[in-house]
């Protein structure tokens, strides 16, 4: 009894709500529920995965989440091995500080810096705001993958200073080094495989973190293709009501690969 | 100090620079293209912006409200799951909701808040972020209570001491830091939340991310900006009380 209080708490305030969401989202895209429904069908699901625009958005929401890992854990894994080690004194607090800026934050000051007469333009001399590149609010989604790499790139270097002193990089490295790699060798054979292999379920985790973001996307995206969360929001939010259960279908796909992600990634990040 | 301080200097430029222009751009009056730097600093952006102060306070109480609740209950709850034996299934189940899109999720919850009339109200967006930060402070905590937390517990009880001088005397002492790290991100989550608060709040409940994404869709940048460095301040100030606490200071 002494276990099941707790437990059972846990269960109504974290799996309930999440397990009766998304049983009422399946529910209402097969038209068993809903204002609109008119009994059992699957049309609601042919539609959805037929549409061209849901492929587009799942493929931009999954490779947007790849290149800003990809980058931000190359930025970060080339900080990493310069420290070697967590700054200290009055610089120790600076990779903390992207980290206290919301996303809808990080989104503002990328459109003011990087818009056509953003401050970037203004610094470079260009006499006219449409003679800079479109990088915000552009087809490329240039502004988008800046956005999510200036927040994701600090949290993995700090993820990487932690695990790198967890695993005792340095000694590991001058180990390599005495037995004769060179400092590249030292680098590329024991720090990069051993960073990336001990933070493989924390990067994992932040792909899903990307492959839902909503406030940058919706800030610096474009109408079309949209990213998945924007996407389904906008499904959301019609007037068309016959639109309603195509959103709860994209609803449980998004949901589908959360959980096979989560079930995929064995080990706990957190510790 | 690394012994080349080029590539230090980039990185204190890259994460310092939008907390000078923002404030900056918050005081500038007539800042437009081509201008590098702003004619003119004016107060009148903070002075006009009474309803961000509002919401400041408002969304403070909501953060403060729901990461107390998150990490209070996630500490009592983690306590039992760390001894369950079904431990790491239900770690997993944390995870589910803590990496689902908010807003995704605030979708799925809405028929059930407009059923239960929760929508639109303040209680209601704090349970719709409580359901977010509780499992995450469930999967912080729970790692803390390692065997020999347990010990040193049944120590104290095996000495004399009370249930209550054993979490006063032993364990929150020790729980402090991860107790106030838990605390910090929960406030984080739900101070930085967008989505979620105004699909479930309607636009009636005006917390800072609100007021802010407001101005920015209006094309005033000046006010947006003021909204920006509210937003920006209470993390910034949690940071550096919290720095003795959680972000330890490493010594060469």
């Amino acid at each position: 009894m002494r276990f099941k209080i707790p437990v059972i708490v846990f269960l109504v305030l974290a799996v309930l709500p999440l397990a009766a969401g998304l049983g009422y989202a399946f529910l209402y895209s097969i038209g068993l529920t809903g204002a609109v429904s008119k009994g059992f069908t699957v049309l609601h699901w042919q539609v959805v995965l037929t549409d061209p625009n849901v492929w587009g958005a799942l493929a931009l929401s999954l490779g947007m989440a790849v290149l800003v890992l990809v980058m931000s854990a190359v930025l970060a894994l080339c900080t990493a091995l310069m420290l070697r080690k967590p700054l200290e004194g009055r610089w120790a607090f600076l990779p903390y500080l992207p980290l206290t800026m919301p996303p809808l934050v990080a989104a503002f000051w990328v459109f003011q810096l990087l818009s056509r007469g953003g401050w970037l333009s203004r610094l470079l001399g260009f006499e006219r705001p449409e003679a800079f590149p479109e990088l915000v609010n552009d087809a490329s989604h240039v502004g988008v993958l800046l956005a999510l790499v200036m927040l994701t790139f600090p949290f993995l270097t700090l993820l990487f200073l932690a695990q790198a002193r967890a695993a005792g990089l340095p000694a590991l490295m001058q180990a390599a080094q005495t037995l004769g790699a060179s400092s590249r060798q030292a680098v590329w054979r024991v720090a990069v495989p051993v960073l990336l292999f001990r933070t493989r379920p924390a990067l994992l985790l932040y792909g899903l973190f990307l492959v839902g973001a909503y406030e940058v996307p919706l800030l610096l995206g474009r109408q079309s293709p949209r990213m998945l969360s924007v996407l389904i929001a906008q499904k959301f939010r019609r007037f068309d009501l016959l639109e309603l259960p195509q959103a709860y279908v994209l609803t449980c796909l998004y949901a589908a690969f959360v959980v096979l992600m989560v079930l995929f990634n064995k080990k706990s990040v957190i510790q | 100090m690394p012994k080349n301080p080029i590539p230090l200097f980039l990185l204190v430029l890259l994460f310092t620079l939008p907390f000078v222009y923002l404030p900056l751009l918050s005081l500038a009056d007539g800042w437009t293209f081509p201008a590098v730097w702003p004619k003119q600093l004016t107060l009148k952006h903070w002075q006009s912006a009474q309803n961000l102060y509002g919401s400041l306070l408002y969304g403070f109480a909501l953060s403060m409200a729901v990461s107390v609740s998150a990490t209070a209950l996630g500490f009592w709850v983690s306590r039992s799951i760390a001894q369950h034996r079904h431990k790491e299934r239900l770690l997993r189940l944390a995870y589910f909701p803590y990496a689902f899109s908010p807003v995704v999720y605030a979708f799925c919850l809405q028929y059930f808040f407009y059923k239960t009339g929760l929508v639109g109200t303040f209680v209601g967006v704090w349970l719709a972020q409580l359901f977010i930060t509780f499992p995450f402070c469930v999967l912080v905590l729970t790692p803390w209570w390692t065997s020999r937390v347990f010990d040193m517990e049944n120590l104290s009880f095996t000495l004399g001491a009370s249930a209550a001088q054993a979490w006063r005397r032993v364990l929150w002492p020790m729980a402090r830091p991860v107790l106030l790290l838990s605390w910090f991100q929960a406030f984080l989550i739900s101070w930085f939340e967008y989505g979620l608060t105004s699909i479930l709040g309607l636009g009636r409940v005006p917390t800072l991310s609100i007021r802010v994404f407001q101005y920015i869709g209006e094309a005033n940048p000046y006010v947006a900006s003021v909204g920006a460095c509210l937003l920006l301040f209470p993390p910034l100030f949690f940071l550096w009380v919290n720095k003795q606490f959680v972000f330890r200071v490493e010594a060469v």
